[in-house]
């Protein structure tokens, strides 16, 4: 069978009666509303944003203040020098030397903790002969 | 309930790239249509050329979805869509296109998404939202053509979406390749083959059942 060997013919749907005048209206009824919807977002936007601002600055300023107060971000809050460790804080030169031992990483190069060993070793020694 | 439409001649579904009656028809309208669009740029006249267009396409636009989703309630509901998206998009438009092409276009998108949509919802596949439609087609009262007229609409269903769209725009709506190149975003000679192909497994269909 050949397409052609059928009468064309569009008339297969139908529709009710007056559709397409009220169809009109639907549509004109759709828009108002998009129009309307699209209008009324623009405020509850806008509040939107406001509140976002507000909240960042907020957080902002909690922020600032948090590190002005605390301790550890003062930046005037200097360490002691080797010679207020020495001499104010009553530590004795033995307890020095086991510290710095302690610290002495076992990789490090061995030289450099034999140095630090004699020179005390010297000390003792120049100390006793006085 | 009112069938739309006219009867018509069979002859205007060849396949030559000569432009049809009714795309000549839409040729004389293209000074209309500028008229109607320059009408609309301005705040005073714009919802009154609005409602110009719409009842200028409302029966074109909406037989053109109802050919695709069979439902006059899906059809409706689209066709007040095409016509809001093309209130909210009528100010970009530009004139490099006709207004009924571009109507055409974003009809066939909601067609296209609708039905994919529909196949996404439910995951099945082609053939049952075949079934579906003629289904509707057969059931729901609402067809009022003849037994042939049935059978080659249930032809029409087994082809894939934008074919039966292609299809649909060629023989019921006489649109030239051009126009349909417009529409569809496709080069003319995919146009002209998917046609033919289209044409073939119809006349298959109509052959075997």
């Amino acid at each position: 069978m050949k397409l052609q060997d059928i009468p064309k013919n569009d008339e297969i749907f139908s529709v009710p009666e007056g559709y397409f005048d009220a169809l009109s209206d639907s549509i004109a009824r759709r828009i108002r509303n998009d129009r309307h919807a699209s209008t009324a977002k623009k405020p509850i936007l806008k509040a939107v944003y406001r509140v976002a601002a507000a909240v960042t600055i907020a957080f902002a300023a909690t922020a600032i203040a948090y590190r002005a107060v605390t301790p550890d971000y003062q930046s005037d809050a200097s360490p002691l020098s080797v010679e207020e460790i020495l001499f104010e804080q009553d530590i004795s030169e033995t307890e020095l030397l086991d510290f710095y031992l302690a610290q002495t990483d076992e990789n490090t190069d061995f030289t450099a903790e034999d140095e630090i060993l004699f020179e005390f070793l010297d000390t003792d020694t120049e100390d006793l002969t006085d | 309930m009112k069938h739309i439409g006219s009867r018509r001649s069979q002859s205007q579904a060849e396949s030559s790239d000569k432009p049809t009656a009714k795309s000549a028809e839409n040729t004389n309208t293209v000074a209309d249509e500028r008229e109607l669009l320059n009408r609309f740029k301005q705040e005073a006249s714009k919802n009154q050329a609005f409602e110009q267009i719409v009842r200028k396409y409302r029966q074109r636009i909406y037989m053109h979805i109802r050919k695709m989703v069979i439902d006059h309630d899906d059809a409706d509901d689209l066709t007040q869509e095409v016509f809001v998206k093309a209130w909210r998009n009528l100010d970009s438009f530009r004139q490099e296109a006709q207004l009924f092409t571009w109507l055409y276009r974003i009809a066939s998108n909601e067609c296209l998404n609708f039905l994919d949509k529909k196949r996404r919802r439910f995951l099945i596949p082609v053939y049952n939202v075949c079934k579906e439609l003629t289904k509707k087609l057969e059931t729901h009262g609402n067809f009022s053509g003849d037994e042939i007229q049935l059978k080659l609409q249930k032809a029409l269903l087994r082809l894939p979406d934008k074919q039966r769209l292609v299809f649909n725009l060629r023989y019921y709506d006489e649109l030239s390749y051009e126009e349909i190149a417009e529409i569809t975003g496709t080069s003319k000679g995919a146009l002209k083959a998917s046609y033919h192909h289209a044409v073939k497994k119809i006349e298959n269909y109509l052959t075997e059942n």
